[in-house]
């Protein structure tokens, strides 16, 4: 038998058939003997397979199982949720440790470096960067220049003493 | 060439329940009503059992994977789109479920799948036994027996997805587009294995039928 001709058959026994299909189908049917062993033999099939059901458990106790096992899960889920925040929470606190110990750890060191702290210079105020002091040189006709000092880290500002007045005589 | 008429999706000799009142019962369930979803539970759960029992062919397998279907139902519910038939979406799970267990179960070869008629806990064997029981002679018995063994040898040599596709065509009665949505496949795949496990099944099956 052709493969069309088996699929014909295999679609009429699922009741797929248009009505052109299924007149051909009866043709098949009554000139070949072979389709018909072969529909007989399929719907056979069909049949044990519909005959031999398992036997379920019964629902009702299946069910409890169910209920048992969505409450089972969500304790997991709850549990595993609590879990990974937890997780992060320690992640995020060692990070946080971390920071503020090598922020310490630099401070220390440049404080036994005899340099200014870490902590210090973030200090807008304190931090010699910021500072500032006059020191009055008379020197006049002083050129303007400005420079950083290596030793001490400050930035100095020469000025004429005459094109500026004094803070601390306001 | 005229477009074919739609299969019956009924069952044989099932009764469908009230649409109606199981649409209210997964309304109750979606808004987290625990007993409407046990209902609708004890509604299904046999047709869903035996699904799963005849692709996986093991009654405790079946038995497990169809409580853990349920349970992703229950999870899941808030994603179940009330256009689509509620059975259609449960097999959908229960079918994806049984399937995996499958796939993984191919995964590791050290555990395979259970010989298809065992004493003792198969319910397939209780009832083979209780059919038999009603036979003349010990000969037709063994006969039987040997038929219904080799059936069911026949069915589990089938890939997973031909015997899924036939077990929810002949035993739930479903039409090729419910199959192809439980499967998530095209119609037309769904019929190319209707007809190659219906052959399959033929050539291992010759001299019985």
């Amino acid at each position: 038998m052709k493969k069309s001709e088996l699929e014909l058959i295999s679609r009429g026994l699922d009741g797929n058939l248009s009505p052109d299909e299924r007149i051909r189908l009866e043709a098949l049917r009554a000139r070949d003997p072979e389709a018909r062993t072969v529909e007989r033999q399929w719907t056979a099939l069909g049949d044990s397979l519909r005959r031999s059901p398992a036997a379920p458990p019964d629902a009702a106790l299946a069910w409890q199982d169910i209920r048992r096992a969505i409450h089972q899960q969500a304790g997991e889920d709850e549990a595993a949720y609590a879990g990974r925040w937890r997780v992060q929470f320690r992640w995020a606190a060692g990070l946080a440790v971390l920071a503020i110990g090598t922020v310490l750890g630099l401070s220390g060191w440049r404080v036994l470096d005899g340099r200014t702290p870490l902590w210090v210079m973030t200090d807008p105020v304190e931090s010699p960067a910021n500072r500032v002091e006059w020191v009055i040189a008379e020197i006049p006709g002083a050129t303007t220049m400005i420079y950083t000092d290596t030793e001490t880290d400050l930035t100095v500002i020469w000025m004429d003493v005459a094109q500026t007045v004094d803070p601390r005589d306001s | 060439m005229n477009k074919p008429e739609p299969a019956a999706s009924n069952p044989p000799d099932m009764e469908e329940p009230d649409s109606l009142e199981i649409d209210r019962l997964i309304a109750l369930a979606r808004r987290g009503d625990e007993a409407a979803f046990g209902q609708v539970v004890q509604v299904y759960y046999n047709r869903v059992y035996n699904v799963i029992y005849r692709v996986v062919n093991h009654a405790e397998d079946a038995r497990e994977l169809s409580q853990a279907a349920w349970v992703k139902a229950w999870q899941r519910l808030a994603d179940y789109k009330e256009e689509a038939r509620f059975y259609t979406w449960v097999y959908r799970i229960a079918v994806n479920t049984a399937l995996d267990f499958l796939r993984r179960k191919k995964r590791r070869p050290e555990d395979p799948l259970e010989p298809v008629v065992r004493d003792g806990a198969d319910p397939m064997a209780l009832d083979a036994r209780r059919e038999l029981a009603d036979e003349r002679t010990p000969l037709d018995d063994l006969h039987r027996a040997e038929i219904r063994a080799a059936f069911d040898r026949a069915l589990l040599d089938l890939s997973p997805e031909h015997r899924t596709a036939l077990v929810l065509r002949e035993l739930e009665g479903m039409s090729y587009e419910e199959i192809a949505r439980v499967m998530k496949v095209r119609t037309g795949t769904v019929m190319s294995r209707l007809f190659y496990a219906r052959k399959t099944l033929q050539q291992a099956l010759g001299k019985f039928l």
